[in-house]
């Protein structure tokens, strides 16, 4: 370098520069550096790295503990886990000879996590073979940036149902479709879901 | 006097001083001089990449603008042919596909000649429900229009517009159903027309005594279904089979989709499957062809009773029943060569989890395999390490285009194919 006269300092110092300019703006325009850095805190909570070694747990918790035959109480689907995912979805089955008293709606009444990018599957219906049954699924359109945000203790969803006129009990008039419903998560793993049921007491 | 001696003694140190200070001033001003040298190159550098960047970025936009203004939505028609006998009706769909558009409302003018076949009935498909201008149908002058919102969100992706159902004339003769130039299709983000008419319907109307040609099928259907090919060699009992069916998603020609085709029917009291994997080719928007034949010498005609129900099963599509073969058609002997159509139905596609693992469902699974590529780019490329069954539509990138195939037919939360 000593042999090296002032220009040709100049011109490798310059030369050097824009070298390093524009390595930096490419990285920039091609979002590595964001890709890499920024993006970091927004890695999803992947509780189950390993499929289905735990599981995800839904309960279906009724707006009173108690209630009369014909009275409306609505039941709230509350996780118990906080999580980001890819999608969640949960059918819920319901015994056929109960839905017409129950005055099922036609969907779920679905809280905050309706957000923008995310898709929403949310209807109760009945199928070719009489079985009722409840689907809400709701997906991340681009869950790298805007995953499906799941809050343990928070309602993802409710509906409204008339106390029947029989032995009330809601574990034997609902129940998951254990197969259909899972959540998924951004490594392509999924867990399954549990249902749990909060009971009614029926008064006079 | 002067005195030289000192004078000589003291020059030459007050030179070298001299010099020194020179030098040193000379030194602090080349310095100083190549310091802001430096800055001034450094500066003019910073100013040329800021330049450089500020043009790249709005070349970027411009392109990105000038891409968005070129992009147009097609519209066609499915089937792209039918043949009917006199009096007979048949339902053409009149489709969209919006690429990245979204897609919300559309003005349709439909013109045909009324001597050959008329129009019946004209009833809009989901999203397009809300009607802005009610379906006027005019059988004398060969003209339908009708104008439809998308509600409660746009068509973004492949959809149907509105079905039709047109009535064969008594006549022995061929028309097109086409869109007219009036017609009008809206998006958001978009004060111009975006309709490209990319496709018509031909309607071939052959009286029945004219058709040679068995239907093998007990559907009533004027479209051959399973037809010779060529005349029989007695001395094969094996029947060559050619087939085509219609996939949802192949947009291009030239695409190679491995497909299972399963046959079931009863010999003797049990029920038998015979599954044949093999490669279809796209010929045309969405339609894949067999060219070669399907069957192998184990499948024996002699042995085989009606009914003979036809699956479908794409690789990353749901098992379809494409069709129930009631009777073997009399045409249709050991040796034949027949060619199989069962292009009516449209298969779904979707299954489209881990490789080797196709369980012939559409479920959460599946769409977070195409949404969990999904990233800041519109498009993500398939490389080697990415699940090729992703890519839906087959046009090498992952992108919302998938996303929305998938969408389509999630109807519910484990939308199954047929089991064998």
């Amino acid at each position: 370098m000593t042999a090296l006269s002032a220009q040709t300092k100049i011109l490798l110092i310059a030369f050097s520069s824009v070298v390093v300019l524009v390595l930096i703006g490419s990285a920039i325009y091609k979002g590595w550096y964001f890709n890499t850095f920024s993006t970091s805190t927004q890695e999803p909570l992947t509780l189950f790295q390993d499929n289905q070694t735990e599981s995800f747990t839904i309960k279906m918790v009724p707006s009173s503990s108690t209630a009369a035959v014909g009275e409306s109480i609505t039941y709230s689907l509350i996780p118990n886990q906080t999580l980001e995912a890819s999608a969640l979805g949960v059918r819920l089955l319901i015994a056929s000879e109960y839905a017409n008293q129950l005055d099922l709606p036609e969907s779920f009444t679905t809280a905050e996590l309706e957000q923008d990018n995310q898709a929403i599957l949310n209807t109760i219906t009945e199928n070719e073979q009489n079985q009722v049954y409840a689907d809400l699924a709701i997906i991340s359109v681009n869950p790298r940036q805007n995953p499906v945000l799941i809050t343990a203790n928070q309602s993802i969803a409710s509906f409204a149902i008339i106390i029947p006129d029989v032995d009330f009990d809601p574990a034997t008039i609902f129940s998951l479709d254990q197969e259909s419903s899972m959540i998924t998560f951004l490594e392509d793993n999924s867990a399954s879901i549990e249902l749990e049921i909060e009971p009614v007491t029926i008064t006079e | 006097m002067i005195d030289h001696s000192t004078q000589n003694s003291t020059t030459p140190h007050t030179a070298k001083q001299s010099i020194s200070q020179l030098t040193a001033k000379f030194d602090t001003k080349r310095k100083r001089g190549l310091v802001l040298s430096t800055l001034g190159v450094i500066t003019f550098l910073l100013i040329g990449a800021g330049l450089l960047t500020a043009l790249q970025l709005v070349s970027m936009d411009q392109s990105l603008i000038q891409r968005a203004a070129d992009e147009r939505i097609d519209i066609q028609m499915s089937p792209s042919s039918v043949t009917l006998a006199p009096n007979q009706t048949s339902t053409i769909n009149l489709t969209a596909n919006t690429g990245s558009l979204s897609m919300s409302a559309t003005k349709v003018v439909l013109r045909y000649d009324s001597a050959v076949f008329t129009i019946e009935e004209i009833t809009p498909v989901e999203p397009f429900t809300v009607i802005l201008n009610e379906p006027g149908i005019d059988n004398t002058t060969g003209m339908a229009t009708f104008t439809v919102g998308a509600t409660p969100d746009p068509l973004v992706g492949q959809g149907t517009i509105a079905s039709i159902v047109i009535r064969a004339v008594n006549t022995d003769d061929q028309a097109r159903l086409s869109y007219d130039g009036a017609t009008e299709v809206a998006a958001f983000g978009s004060s111009t027309n975006r309709a490209n008419i990319a496709g018509d319907s031909t309607i071939t109307v052959q009286p029945t005594s004219t058709t040679p040609t068995p239907t093998p099928t007990a559907t009533p259907t004027a479209t051959p279904t399973a037809t010779p090919t060529s005349a029989p060699d007695p001395n094969d009992p094996s029947l060559r089979l050619t087939m085509r069916y219609r996939l949802d998603g192949v947009n291009e020609p030239n695409i190679e989709v491995p497909t299972e085709v399963s046959f079931r029917y009863t010999t003797n009291g049990t029920t038998i499957v015979n599954t044949y994997n093999r490669v279809f080719t796209s010929n045309e928007q969405n339609t894949m062809t067999l060219t070669e034949s399907l069957l192998d010498e184990e499948f024996n005609l002699q042995t085989i009773e009606a009914p003979i129900e036809i699956f479908i099963k794409p690789t990353n599509g749901l098992r379809t029943k494409l069709r129930t073969i009631e009777t073997i058609p009399e045409g249709i002997t050991p040796g034949s060569t027949v060619e199989i159509d069962v292009t009516e139905t449209l298969v779904q596609i979707g299954d489209v989890e881990h490789a080797n693992d196709e369980d012939n469902r559409i479920n959460l699974n599946d769409i977070s395999s195409i949404t969990n590529y999904l990233g800041d780019e519109a498009d993500t490329p398939v490389t080697a390490d990415m699940n090729p069954r992703a890519d839906l539509d087959h046009n090498g990138v992952i992108n919302i285009s998938d996303l929305s195939y998938i969408l389509e037919n999630f109807t519910e939360l484990n939308v199954k194919g047929e089991d064998l």
